[in-house]
């Protein structure tokens, strides 16, 4: 706590600056300010300086520093700023592009998902992702990661000065380790995907094509999967034990789509557990597709 | 002063927790608290090298937002040696940018730490120096006799004597600033020698 003689040292200032100081207050002001360097230097400072009002000024000080330490936090405004714009030419990005992509990725995944009783990685299905935290705009630049974007990532990393986050906060941050986690991981998928397609020799040429034919045929989400992937992620809620065991992964879905566009008969394929199978379903009931006459299989991703 | 300080149920953290709560959670609220503790010391340090109010204040809101870079980035000790020194360097940083060119006639670096030592405030005397004194005091210009005589006989407060002899405030500070001066020059001639100064 603060030395007793530096609160008296400042009372005694104080009342000096008033005029309500009496002989003897005022040697033990000086006393005081004998015994140490810093009250040495803060006298002097007072005594040799013209007559004016100190009083009004440490005053001012208090109000501007009340001001200025109302509740904010340290950071600087400019990494946010910077966070802001890569985030903004990422989306454009991802709506420029995203549509090819995702048109070509379909394909594979949807065999591979009607195929999901064989152990697939997670890599290798492209799904929309969405990450657990409740921050929609963290949550908004980490949908667009699913564009690999290692620009982004080195844009992200001089934004964390600090080392020690501890409570999630409502405030836009600069990047955070869940987005830049998703960027990484989600770049391998991608090139898993596409190396796929381009690996396989030419007698599964025909396959593909009848997986491409298939695709045409697979149920997509009215909007689009960028409107899909938003709603996710601007919906998702984890669960508490998901949250308290760091759960990450993804929840396996089969379903049909109804006349009116509404998933039925959904089916947990894959489960993930702490309570994010029935989240998942939770979500994709709310979401509406084009039919197909077929069952489809959509991933959801839960990540921390 | 806004608030008393000491009185408040946070001046009973000490300031290394204070700062490493700043440090935990970056909120400026702790470190505000921090700072508002030396705030008039620090004022006052600034005071003794720009003498100058208005550009004291300017430096103590910008000692603060250094404050908030370097706290966080460096491991303090002890917090309040380092406050002088960094607010100390600040103000000789700043007043050198502010010199177009070098001034021989007031370096505030120059003054060293002991020149509050003239401000003296009390003397002790031997019993013997009484006769002396009342010599040099019925010596004294009669407004510095009066306020010298208030303050240190009748102990009365600088705005007491102010409104005793209606004058302001500055007037009787600097009659009795003359006063004490004045003594201690007339005695010294006398021969007069001082016990032990404890000033």
């Amino acid at each position: 706590m603060i030395k007793p003689n530096d609160i008296r040292f400042i009372r005694l200032l104080q009342q000096w600056l008033q005029g309500d100081l009496r002989r003897r207050e005022e040697s033990e002001l000086h006393r005081l300010a004998e015994q140490d360097d810093f009250r040495r230097e803060a006298l002097e400072g007072f005594l040799n300086t013209a007559a004016e009002d100190h009083e009004a000024r440490l005053q001012s000080m208090h109000e501007k520093l009340a001001l200025r330490t109302a509740g904010r936090r340290s950071r600087p405004l400019w990494p946010r700023l910077l966070a802001l714009a890569a985030a903004l030419v990422l989306i454009g990005a991802a709506i420029r592009f995203l549509p090819d992509w995702v048109g070509r990725d379909r394909a594979p995944v949807a065999l591979q998902a009607e195929k999901s009783d064989s152990a697939q990685s997670p890599a290798q299905t492209q799904t929309p992702r969405i990450p657990s935290d409740a921050v929609p705009e963290k949550s908004q630049e980490s949908q667009t990661a699913s564009a690999p974007e290692p620009a982004r990532r080195r844009a992200a990393a001089p934004e964390r000065p600090m080392p020690s986050q501890p409570e999630p906060i409502a405030l836009a941050e600069p990047e955070s380790p869940p987005a830049e986690m998703e960027a990484a991981e989600t770049a391998p998928a991608y090139d898993a995907v596409v190396e796929m397609k381009r690996a396989a020799p030419p007698p599964a040429a025909a396959a593909r094509a009848q997986e491409e034919t298939a695709a045409a045929s697979q149920s997509q989400p009215v909007g689009g999967w960028d409107a899909f992937n938003r709603f996710l992620v601007d919906n998702a809620r984890l669960t508490p034990a998901a949250r308290n065991n760091n759960v990450s992964g993804f929840v396996r879905l089969s379903f049909a789509v109804d006349s009116s566009g509404a998933p039925e008969n959904i089916r947990v394929v894959q489960p993930l557990g702490y309570g994010l199978d029935a989240e998942a379903v939770r979500l994709l009931r709310q979401t509406r597709w084009t039919p197909s006459g077929m069952r489809d299989t959509v991933d959801i991703w839960f990540r921390r | 002063m806004v608030k008393r300080i000491g009185s408040q149920p946070e001046d009973q953290t000490s300031d290394e927790d204070l700062l490493a709560r700043y440090r935990a959670g970056g909120e400026l609220r702790y470190l505000g608290l921090l700072y508002q503790r030396y705030m008039p010391m620090v004022y006052g340090v600034c005071l003794k090298i720009f003498r100058d109010a208005g550009k004291s204040e300017d430096a103590v809101m910008a000692i603060f937002e250094v404050l908030v870079v370097k706290a966080r980035e460096h491991q303090v000790e002890s917090f309040r040696p380092w406050l002088h020194v960094l607010a100390r360097n600040h103000c000789l940083m700043e007043w050198r940018k502010e010199q177009r060119r070098p001034t021989d006639l007031y370096d505030p670096a120059a003054i060293p730490l002991s020149a509050g030592a003239d401000q003296v405030v009390e003397m002790d005397l031997p019993p013997d120096a009484r006769q002396p004194l009342e010599q040099c005091l019925a010596a004294l210009a009669e407004a510095q006799r009066r306020c010298v005589q208030l303050f240190y006989y009748e102990e009365k407060s600088y705005k007491e004597i102010a409104e005793l002899l209606s004058e302001t405030l500055g007037a009787v500070r600097s009659h009795i600033q003359n006063g004490r001066r004045n003594l201690k020059i007339c005695l010294e001639k006398l021969g007069v020698q001082e016990n032990n100064r404890h000033t």
